[in-house]
């Protein structure tokens, strides 16, 4: 079993420049040293603008490094080929801000996907599928499309696919943004629950009421691309699951 | 990549475009090649007429000069034209008593490859004083010359749809991609590879490009098909050159595949340029 001080992600001396907008060819992120490590939760937290999403798009392999090294389970992602990127970014789970599901397929057959792109039989497929939904309060919804969800029940077929195929990190943007306080409670209650003792989930947010609310979790804080005391405190395990945390949750 | 639901939805409306575009292009490239096929045709038929003589001889020297031709090196045949069937399609121009009057006699010549005019035109003035030679090739030339200025433009007009389809194809995958765009980008960062990527695509152009490529195939070769049984009827020689000979229609036939290869082959490569899928 992997423990609680293993490295997951490390970052070292990475800068990443904007590659888009105004800002274009500034750096979003600089001199970024941090290691991350396995089972912990970690609350990215910083004002607008403070690079939250550019170090999540380093997380999720959507973007390399401009500067620097980033070794992603243990590999150097700067030397990964094309299908080793792609078998990476399968160990990697994401919640997008918006939830993005794809629109015409159902909540089941989104929560599916990361399973059909491991190639992982059908059988297992729909088992895993069906346990998942149980797990999010969603099964009952399993055959619904996006359209016909609300945010909250959106946001909890998003963390249940990012979950399904047994992650070793989760990345969530702001998962939390657009969903009522009590959906985002319980959202906060699955991110903490669904992976395995040996989970890293990284989550951004602004909002500083979840400190209270993830007491355990590490917190990195980013201001003008840089991160603010990353070296501080000693990594803690990832707050174990609630008591409620194995049984259906309901929107 | 498990099979299910396509992760990127196939739009009707792109895939008949798509369709609709390869089946016209093959319509047009079949029926210009038909014509060009039927312009070559005719230009052969009428290549091979030209090494055709008429000789005119007095009629009192007809069957001396006759015997003399078939004896000729190089002329493969010499046949004397019917003299009531000359009178007759004479007589409307001269006359009732046209055969009054000093009618020559006509001899049609077909030369072998191995015949030169000058020598044949030199042994006949030997035997016979007052000849005259008209070569068929002289009056055919402009039909000739108008038949391959029809063939190269009917040639060029096919190698348009040649050139356009491999063009067509990689645009209408540059918008596949475009509209899908948030679908793929979704699917990639949950660890699908180029490859698997790529697939669905791959198939819905292949798909996309034979099913137009039949129906504009069909559709033109059965045109082409009509147009032959229609003009089989007068028995004319040029025309019957003018219409597809059976390894015409083996050319007619490879074409809609070409296209749909093509297409294909397009299609992939802006795959392959889009995503860093292998071709």
């Amino acid at each position: 079993m992997t423990t609680a001080t293993t490295t997951m992600v490390q970052f070292e001396h990475v800068g990443l420049r904007h590659a888009t907008g105004a800002d274009v060819g500034s750096e979003v992120l600089s001199d970024i040293t941090v290691s991350l490590h396995a089972g912990v939760f970690y609350l990215l937290t910083g004002p607008g603008g403070a690079g939250k999403s550019a170090l999540l798009d380093l997380l999720s392999l959507a973007r390399a490094p401009d500067r620097g090294t980033l070794h992603l389970f243990g590999e150097a992602v700067n030397r990964l080929t094309r299908d080793r990127l792609a078998a990476c970014r399968r160990r990697i789970g994401i919640v997008h801000r918006d939830g993005r599901l794809l629109p015409h397929l159902t909540a089941a057959q989104n929560v599916a996907l990361p399973l059909r792109i491991a190639d992982e039989a059908p059988v297992a497929i729909d088992r895993a599928v069906a346990a998942m939904l149980d797990r999010v309060g969603m099964a009952d919804r399993a055959d619904a499309l996006p359209a016909a969800l609300s945010a909250g029940e959106r946001q909890r077929i998003a963390v249940a696919r990012a979950f399904v195929a047994r992650p070793a990190l989760v990345v969530a943007d702001e998962p939390t943004g657009a969903i009522d306080p009590a959906a985002a409670d319980r959202l906060l209650v699955l991110l903490g629950s669904l992976g395995d003792a040996a989970t890293t989930v990284v989550m951004a947010t602004h909002d500083s009421r979840l400190f209270t609310r993830l007491p355990r979790a590490r917190i990195l804080r980013l201001d003008h691309g840089r991160l603010h005391d990353p070296a501080a405190p000693a990594p803690v395990p990832r707050p174990g699951p609630p008591p409620h945390a194995t049984a259906p949750v309901t929107a | 990549m498990t099979p299910g639901p396509a992760p990127f939805p196939a739009t009707a409306h792109d895939d008949r475009a798509l369709a609709a575009l390869l089946a016209t292009l093959v319509f047009l490239a079949i029926v210009a090649a038909a014509v060009a096929l039927g312009a070559a045709g005719s230009v052969r038929m009428l290549d091979r007429s030209g090494a055709r003589l008429t000789v005119q001889v007095p009629a009192a020297a007809a069957g001396h000069a006759l015997g003399l031709l078939r004896a000729t090196p190089g002329v493969a045949r010499a046949v004397p034209v019917d003299r009531a069937t000359l009178l007759r399609l004479l007589r409307p121009w001269l006359g009732e008593d046209v055969a009054d009057l000093p009618i020559p006699a006509l001899i049609d010549v077909d030369l072998d490859d191995t015949a030169t005019l000058p020598a044949i035109e030199h042994r006949l003035r030997g035997v016979v004083a007052v000849i005259r030679i008209d070569r068929a090739d002289r009056w055919l030339a402009p039909v000739v010359g108008a038949l391959r200025r029809l063939l190269w433009a009917a040639a060029a007009f096919a190698l348009l749809p040649v050139i356009a389809t491999p063009l067509i194809a990689g645009r209408a995958t540059r918008h596949m991609l475009a509209r899908q765009h948030e679908g793929v980008a979704l699917v990639r960062a949950l660890g699908a590879t180029d490859r698997q990527l790529a697939a669905p695509f791959r198939r819905r152009i292949a798909g996309t490009a034979l099913a137009g490529a039949a129906i504009g195939g069909v559709a033109a070769l059965a045109i082409v098909l009509v147009v032959q049984a229609a003009v089989a009827g007068p028995g004319s020689d040029l025309i019957a050159a003018a219409t597809p000979a059976p390894r015409d229609w083996v050319v007619l036939a490879a074409l809609p595949v070409l296209l749909a290869v093509l297409a294909i082959v397009a299609g992939r490569h802006t795959l392959h340029r889009a995503m860093g899928a292998p071709a």
